[in-house]
């Protein structure tokens, strides 16, 4: 048996474990130890796994993911966030579908201080949806607004999956950040023409607010978004001056995030430690992939099979496009079922030299990747912002129902994915300029 | 059975509090590092260290069980939902016992990697500072060891449930 047999069985076996529903971290530890021994022998098999999992974890890059994880937690849990709602939903009222307008907004500026998608739906749907309810939204529109905008936070820096690309693939983060925010700012601007466009065509979606909102009203609202402004101009501030590096910039941010929280009163000891535990779930839960998918990489360059695949895929004469096509649809695909993180982790030590023999920019495809996984995030039969939203209304809105209210958002997604990839230049402007 | 139930409840707060200490000391420590390069130009001595091999160690390992407990570690549940209630419960007794052994070798592993380490006296030296690391490699063996024990608890319920019901 070749060492390409090897890794072809052992894969195949890697996915009979998830499909029978076990824990991806495990299953990538446990098929990588396996295959490592069948191939090499027990000392190479023993001597990884006692070193990886100290390399892939004892990382200073890595260190920011759980700081840029409290961060988000910490605005959640203490409401940091809530003004930056109001503010925009007063000074965007006058507009068709004005509310949904304010609570994309709203999502882009939580983007700014969270690096996930399901914290800022969670977030900013709290807030927004009850009063689009209330102003007699249509709830696919209310709700499949929020599930999608939420989609943003991961785009918009700090962002979890782009740190984790960034040190899987070994791309600078401060890089992925400037390329993430195109991305994000087209995103948003997407939202917006499609909200506009839904309501313009039909304004019973959306009916207009007769509230008269005088100019005193609209400036005090602006004076209660002084949290996020302070917090983000802390963080990028701090950021781009360079008083502290994109690793550090979680830690300061948490810090801050807290100091802010106490300065506004509503720092509880419940607030703390919730954000606290919940954030040492998913880094605990996150790094276990990590490692797997670290034994994954070397067992699949020892065998040879990530060359073989590869050259397979390459060989074919199917060219970057015939690649990236390909690229997309897997991922479109592998997002509809999988937790976007675990399937990125689980993919990319097959995925990124093919992408590299392809001859793409690596920070680009970084970008277009966390479009993919985004994507996958509030599309049908599993969709976790969805399933965030649907804990927001209960039982008022049904998930097949935000699953529709979603499709226009998804066509825009597709058109913005599209965008992305015909005009690279978009992404790498500003880590060209400013990098 | 109730007796060990709270205990492996104990285990699991005890092991995420661990965990939430070395987050919340991660935040405090790497930000006074921030303020005093800042400021008085005069950064904390090991930083580096403290945060690569205590509190990232700690946070990624020791609240494995915890993460467990909460069945919060990732898996895919799209196939496993179109199979039948008894099926799927057979095959959550098979994924746990795997599971079960992967975090049995990874606790074997890194408990033999550990006494070495321990052995050698472990240290990382930054600036003019050593800072004695070999502790944080005992955070493997007790986080993954932990686990173990919460999945073999975990499958013990879940044929003890069965045999009751049937």
């Amino acid at each position: 048996m070749t060492g390409v047999d090897i890794g072809l069985i052992a894969l195949a076996v890697l996915f009979i474990l998830i499909a029978i529903r076990m824990p991806i971290g495990p299953a990538l530890i446990g098929v990588s130890f396996c295959g490592l021994w069948a191939l090499m022998g027990w000392r190479v098999a023993w001597g990884a796994l006692g070193v990886i999992p100290y390399q892939f974890s004892a990382s200073w890059i890595l260190s920011s993911v759980p700081m840029f994880l409290l961060l988000g937690f910490i605005a959640y849990h203490t409401g940091l966030t809530q003004g930056l709602f109001r503010a925009a939903r007063l000074w965007l009222s006058a507009l068709p579908g004005g509310l949904a307008i304010a609570a994309v907004f709203g999502a882009s500026g939580f983007a700014a201080v969270s690096g996930s998608s399901v914290a800022c739906s969670a977030t900013m749907g709290r807030i927004a949806i009850p009063e689009m309810l209330n102003a007699r939204y249509h709830p696919e529109l209310a709700t499949g607004t929020l599930a999608a905008a939420g989609t943003i936070g991961a785009l918009i820096p700090p962002s979890i999956i782009l740190i984790l690309y960034g040190i899987v693939a070994q791309v600078p983060v401060g890089g992925l950040f400037l390329g993430g925010i195109a991305a994000g700012l087209l995103t948003a601007l997407g939202y917006i023409i499609v909200i506009l466009l839904r309501v313009w065509h039909n304004p019973s979606l959306a009916p207009s607010i007769h509230a008269e909102v005088t100019r005193a009203e609209r400036l005090a609202a602006l004076s209660d978004t002084w949290p996020v402004i302070l917090l983000a101009i802390g963080i990028f501030g701090g950021l781009f001056s360079g008083v502290f590096t994109p690793t550090e910039a979680g830690a300061v941010g948490a810090a801050l995030a807290v100091l802010i929280a106490a300065l506004k009163g509503t720092l509880t000891r419940r607030a703390f430690a919730d954000a606290v535990i919940e954030t040492v779930q998913t880094t605990s839960a996150l790094i276990v992939i990590g490692i797997g998918a670290s034994l994954l990489t070397r067992f699949l360059a020892l065998s040879g099979t990530g060359d073989a695949l590869t050259g397979a895929i390459l060989g074919l004469d199917a060219g970057p496009v015939a690649v990236i096509v390909g690229v997309v649809v897997l991922y479109l695909i592998l997002g509809m079922f999988l937790e976007p993180i675990g399937a990125m982790l689980l993919t990319l030590p097959i995925v990124l030299p093919l992408i590299d023999g392809a001859g793409f920019s690596l920070l680009w495809f970084g970008i277009i990747l966390t479009k993919l996984l985004e994507i996958g995030m509030i599309t049908p039969p599993i969709g976790m912002n969805v399933f965030v939203i649907k804990g927001v209304v209960g039982d008022l809105v049904s998930t097949s129902a935000i699953f529709r209210g979603i499709a226009w958002f998804l066509a825009m997604d597709m058109v913005i994915l599209l965008v992305l990839i015909l005009w690279p230049d978009l992404v790498l402007f500003l880590p060209t300029v400013l990098g | 059975m109730e007796t060990i139930d709270r205990l492996v409840t104990f285990i699991s707060r005890a092991v995420a509090l661990i965990g939430g200490l070395a987050v919340a000391l991660m935040m405090v420590h790497v930000t006074l590092d921030v303020l005093f390069r800042y400021v008085l130009n005069r950064p904390l001595a090991g930083t580096l260290t403290m945060v690569t091999y205590y509190y990232m160690i700690l946070a990624a390992f020791v609240p494995l069980a915890f993460v467990e407990r909460r069945g919060a570690h990732i898996s895919v549940e799209v196939f496993t939902a179109m199979m039948p209630p008894l099926v799927t419960r057979l095959l959550s007794v098979v994924t746990g016992l795997l599971t079960m052994a992967v975090m049995a070798l990874l606790a074997w592993r890194g408990g033999d990697a550990a006494l070495q380490a321990m052995r050698k006296g472990l240290a990382q030296v930054q600036g003019d500072t050593e800072i004695l690391v070999w502790p944080a490699y005992f955070a493997i063996p007790l986080g993954a060891g932990l686990m173990t024990l919460v999945l073999f608890w975990q499958i013990v319920t879940a044929l003890s449930g069965r045999e009751a019901r049937a």
